[in-house]
This record gives structure tokens, sequence and C-alpha cells, in this order.
């Protein structure tokens, strides 16, 4: 290599690899963005079964805001985010931990608490449920056993329906969150442990206090997919209460469905669609700046 | 195989299908007596000289969804099954769809009953059919355990609605449960409309819903039907929102429960766990005005480049009596014209023939309304039946979703 001193712009430094990514990057520009544009004009249309070009400004919004269904489905979906993410990490963190503990059996532990993860959504939904259901679940050998009182039907109320959806989802994805944060564990250096023990500090004040702030990245990561997976919900639902009792398990993922495919409602589901992917922006957008000026900030600390 | 014998059979498969035109019909009838009845609508269909090409998906909804991708990607089928009336109102509205009004005889014509022929028109206003019908579904029913409606001491069931709760209460007390109830959301649907039908009348509900007539909607008949649906919660069992309407059933077939309502299609399930109606089972049509609710079997006919005299047969196959009667005794229902020779058939069949030729007859959402209505007032139907509120904000809400 002659070391010559280039003065063209970093971006045309490097011009084969620009050309060959230049399809790629249209393609995925139209794929991503085309489409979500095209979906955001669709919703200010009246399309019904098929694509229209005739503008009808805000009157699917002004339905969909109206609609008892989606304002439950996105209820719903902030349910979800409390129960289903942080309690998914939150067990995947203790199941983690005691993992990290270097218990016997390992292997073992570790691959049946990874085994919920290996079903689908489908199969999980059925079983929990049975599981829920009064006449053949767990309430009703309970109650069979002597325990007349015990209740666990959640998903024949309209209150509690969606705990039932978010334990099941606990069931299946607090495994996850225990691989990846395991991962986390397994990555923080070993001095780091020595110090604490040297210093005197319990156990408990460790993880808090030194071992999870280590772990930012893989709660993060953990916390990021569990997201992902709550916003594109619709397998578990459709299988375990199909969005009932009345709808009171909606989901927007679900709302957007029914409207496109069965209801013949493009307008409407596309509006929909356009609600989901703003919310989801709107929370993004603001951790990503964050993130990105923390760590601006921590480079220039160095 | 070698090249010569190879090149051989290619040459007698193509001879084969030359000589019969094919018709490639796109319809989710894949459960076996669906799939029984389709087989006579081919074999009438191989002898006008077309060959029936099957493009079946199961659910109509599925279905209803590749059809869709077919028509947007310029490839549509021959035929496509539909509930008559709203479903291609678009496609219709869009000149994708061939009218078949050529082939509707005058004979056949005098033998349809005018709501049917409405269905036919799609709501479009322009005196042309574009829909074939097959069959038609009576849904304004309740099936009962004889078993335990005797033990009751009901050797009829009751005309009206204090007699029928009475007779509920009477269930109640003796320890049965009275009603088999699937909390799904078109079941809940069905039986609020069937009330609806029951306690308006033909007449005035298909005004309520063609018309998004609000005078009826607000009225003290409509709040009464609200007020009946309501009523019912005191005498389902546990566990039904998710319980499937067949298992529901089951539990009339068991003698566990004492009645269900149901459309006709019901009795499939009767007859397949070997019951005889009028000694295990009964039909009996919703109390009150005991008009009688239907949905309407049907093809419709995309607009095609070639093939159009295939589209032209089936749809007269399809209206032609031997086959509507061949096509229904197998898959439950019953003909849609009213001149088809009724006596094989069961007693609930005929009793629906009988209120279609005196046109006491409703349709049902599925025909009238277009798909995003229906799915707006069954949202609130089945919202409603999850936690009941304040009858007038219902019927509120009712308006709104009707005038969508």
């Amino acid at each position: 290599m002659t070391p010559r001193s280039d003065t063209r712009p970093p971006r045309f430094r490097n011009w084969p690899a620009f050309i060959s990514l230049t399809p790629v990057w249209l393609t995925a520009l139209g794929l991503f963005v085309g489409t979500a544009i095209y979906t955001f004009y669709l919703s200010f249309t009246n399309s019904r079964t098929m694509p229209s070009t005739d503008l009808v400004g805000f009157e699917h919004y002004v339905r969909l805001f109206d609609a008892r269904r989606w304002n439950t489905a996105m209820v719903n979906m902030g349910i979800l985010c409390v129960t289903y993410v942080v309690g998914c990490l939150l067990l995947g963190f203790l199941l983690a931990a005691a993992l990290d503990r270097k218990i016997r059996f390992e292997n073992t532990l570790r691959t049946l608490f990874l085994y919920p993860q290996a079903v689908s959504f489908v199969v999980t939904g059925l079983v929990w449920q049975w599981l829920m259901n009064p006449n053949l679940g767990i309430q009703n050998t309970l109650q069979g056993w002597g325990w007349d009182s015990f209740r666990f039907d959640w998903i024949e109320h309209p209150e509690t329906a969606i705990y039932g959806v978010a334990l099941a989802g606990l069931w299946q994805g607090a495994g996850l969150a225990m691989i990846i944060l395991l991962a986390g564990l397994r990555g923080i250096d070993g001095s780091l442990w020595q110090a604490a023990r040297v210093e005197g500090i319990p156990l408990w004040r460790t993880y808090v206090s030194i071992i999870i702030p280590e772990m930012r990245a893989a709660v993060a990561t953990a916390a990021t997919l569990l997201f992902m997976g709550i916003i594109r919900t619709y397998d578990l639902v459709v299988a375990m209460t199909n969005g009932g009792p009345g709808s009171s398990t909606e989901l927007p993922a679900k709302f957007i469905m029914d409207n496109l495919f069965n209801r013949q409602n493009i307008g409407l589901a596309t509006a929909g669609a356009s609600v989901l992917l703003i919310t989801v922006l709107a929370v993004v957008v603001p951790i990503f700046f964050v993130r990105a000026a923390q760590q601006k900030k921590a480079r220039k600390g160095h | 195989m070698n090249l010569v014998s190879s090149t051989a059979l290619a040459t007698v498969l193509m001879g084969s299908v030359a000589v019969a035109q094919d018709v490639e019909v796109q319809n989710s009838w894949v459960s076996g007596s669906e799939a029984q009845g389709k087989q006579v609508v081919m074999d009438a269909l191989a002898e006008r000289g077309f060959n029936w090409v099957d493009a079946s998906v199961a659910g109509y909804e599925n279905d209803d969804a590749a059809f869709m991708s077919r028509i947007q990607a310029g490839d549509p089928p021959a035929a496509k099954f539909y509930i008559a009336g709203r479903n291609a109102a678009d496609l219709i509205a869009g000149d994708l769809m061939q009218p078949i009004t050529e082939v509707v005889s005058e004979e056949a014509e005098a033998a349809l009953p005018e709501l049917i022929k409405t269905a036919m028109g799609g709501f479009q206003g322009d005196d042309e059919y574009y829909y074939s019908p097959i069959s038609v579904h009576g849904e304004s029913w309740f099936f009962y355990s004889i078993p335990l409606a005797e033990q009751l001491g009901y050797d009829e069931m009751p005309t009206t609605w204090d007699g029928f709760f009475e007779m509920l209460d009477a269930a109640k007390e003796a320890g049965i449960m009275p009603l088999a109830f699937s909390g799904q959301s078109w079941q809940t649907n069905k039986v609020f409309n069937q009330i609806a039908v029951s306690i308006l009348g033909a007449d005035t509900y298909n005004d309520m819903l063609q018309n998004a007539n609000e005078d009826i909607v607000m009225s003290d008949e409509f709040r009464q039907a609200i007020e009946i649906f309501d009523r019912l919660h005191d005498y389902v069992g546990e566990g039904i929102s998710t319980l499937n309407w067949n298992d529901a059933t089951a539990q009339v077939i068991r003698d566990e429960a004492l009645l269900q309502f149901q459309g006709d299609w019901a009795k499939g399930e009767f007859i397949a766990a070997g019951e005889e109606v009028g000694v295990d089972y009964g039909c009996a049509i919703t109390p009150g005005h005991q008009d009688m609710m239907i949905v309407v079997d049907a093809f419709t006919f995309p607009k095609v480049e070639e093939g159009t005299e295939g589209q032209m047969a089936l749809a007269e196959t399809l209206l032609d009596p031997e086959v509507q009667k061949g096509f229904t005794t197998l898959k439950g229902s019953f003909p849609a014209r009213t001149d088809v020779d009724m006596s094989s058939y069961d007693m609930c069949a005929q009793l629906a023939n009988e209120k279609m030729k005196a046109n006491e007859i409703a349709a049902d959402m599925a025909i009238v309304s277009p798909r995003f209505v229906q799915g707006a007032l069954a949202d609130l139907i089945n919202e409603f039946w999850a936690a009941p509120y304040d009858y007038a904000d219902f019927q509120d809400e009712f308006i709104y979703a009707l005038s969508y």
C-alpha cells in the first residue's frame, strides 16, 4: 500500500463497497421506509376491500380512537410491557443468578428453564387455556381435592384475562431472558467478585450495586427482544383467548390483522398500524438519543 | 421411465385435460359433509362438459385472503365461494365481477325468495345478478335435549319468551344446566341477532340493518332484545369464554344441558353422535315472532379473459334444483330454491323451507352489512356479553357502528 494520504471524503474512499451495497440499501429503503409511508398514506384514504386513492382525512383515526377494542388493545400492550417484560427480566435474572452460583446440575436446569422457548406460542396459549379452564384445569383439580375456594380462571373474566395471557407469556419468555442475562453474568470480570468479597460487601449488595449496573448491555438486549415480542404478539392471544372475553385481551397487532384480512377495512387497519408505529417510535427514539448522548459523553470522558 | 413413454404419458394427460374446459373454483369447503356435497356439484358440472378444478383453503377468512391476493395479482380463479350479499360488493363496484343474469331462468327467478334475489344482486341496484346461490342455512334455531325436556314436563317448546324463561328456571331448579353456550365472538353475535329477529320480526330487523334505521335501534323492542340477551347470563355454565360451539352442542347431546341456540349446522354434530331428530333431540324456532334468520351460500365469478362459458355453466349448475337437493342433503342445509321437493328432508329443514316460502325470513348481517360494519357490531355485542353495561349506551353505540 502506498502511504499516500487520501483527501476525498470518507464515503467516497470505499466506492466499490458503496456501489455494491447500494442495491441492498435501496431495497431496504423501499421495503421498510417505502411501505411504511404507503401504509401511512392508505390510512387517509377510504380503502376498504382494495387500496383506494380517495382521501378522507382523519376519518379512520376518529373511528379508531372511538373503538373500545382499539383502546383496550393499546392499554393491554402497556400492561404487558410492565408485567411481561419486567416479569421476564426479574424472573430471568433470578434464574440466571441462581445458575451462576456454580450449582450442581446447572446444564440440566438451564435446559429445563429454556425448554418453554422451544414451544410455539400457539401451543403455549392452548396449554395455558386448558390450565385456566375452570372445568378442566388446575382450579377443577384443586377443588376436587377439597380446596373449594380455590380460583384459577383468570381468562374467564374480562378484568383478569390479560394477566392470564401475561402469565403464559412469562412462562415462555423467562427462559430467553435467563440465557441472555446468564451470558451477561458470565461476561463479568472475576476480579470484581473478588474485590467485593475482600471488601466484605454483602452478596445482595454486590448484585444490586456492582453486577447489575455492569450488565446494562445484556439487560438492554433482553428487554428489547421481549418488547419487540409484545408489539408483534398475535399467535399467543389467538390461541389462548382469541381476544376474549369481549375485547379484554386484544392487542394492536391482532386488531390490525383482523381489519386487514377479515373485515375488508384497509383504511382502519393502516390507521392502527400507523398509530402503533408512532407509539413505538415515541418510546424508542428518546431512549436512542439518551443512549447516544451517554455514549458520546463516555467517549469524551476517556 | 424412458423418454418415449413419458412423452406418451404427457400427451395422454394433456389430451384428457383438453376434453373438458377447466373451471377453477376457490372455496373453503373442506369438512367431510362439505366435501361430499361439493362432489355432487362437480359431477353435475362434468355432465355439462366442464371440469371443476378445486382450489380450497380451510377457513372462510383464510380462503378470502387467498382469493383477494389473487385478485390483486390479476390472476383470479373462475369462481369464488361467498356468502351472498355484501361480501363481493367492492369487487362488483370495481367492475371486477362477471354478472350471471343470463343463466338465471325465469323459472329459477320465480322459485327464489325476494331476499335471496336482492342478495344475488350484491346490493348494486343495477338489475344484474352476481351471485349464484346453492344452499341456505337457517340460524333462528335452538336445539334441545328431548329426554331433559320430558323430565321437565315439556312436550313442546314454549313460543313466548316468558314461557321460555319459565322453562329455563325449571331446568335450573331441577339442577340441569339450562343453556349450553359458547362465549366466542361469532356465537354471542348469532345469539343476539337471533333474539333481535325474534323480537323485532323479520321485516323490521331487515329494515334496521339495511337502512341503518336509528328509530328501530332506539325502540322499546330493541331494548327488550338487549334485556333478554343480558338475562341469558343467569343460565349459562362456567368456562364458556373459550368453549367451542360444537363442544357446547356436545353438552346437549350428552343430556348435560337443556338447549343451545345455534344455526342448523348443529344437526351435523347430533347426527355424527348417532342421535335422531324428534327422538333424542329437537329443533325449535326462537320464541317471539318465530321468523327465520338465514345465510345464503353462493358463488361469484371474477371477470376472466377466457373461460366465461365455464363460469356460466357453473352458475347454471348451482341453480339446478336437483344439484341443490343433492348438495344440501349432504351438507345439512336446505335449497335456495323454494320449488324443490322437501319430503326427504328432516323436519327442521322442512320448517325452515316453509318459513322461506312464506317470506318470513330475515337476512343475517353477513348478507346485508359490509364486513367492516359487521366487525364493528360484532365487537360491540361481544364486549357487551363479556361485561354488560347500560342499555341506552349500547343502543347509542349500536347506531354508531351501524352507520359506519
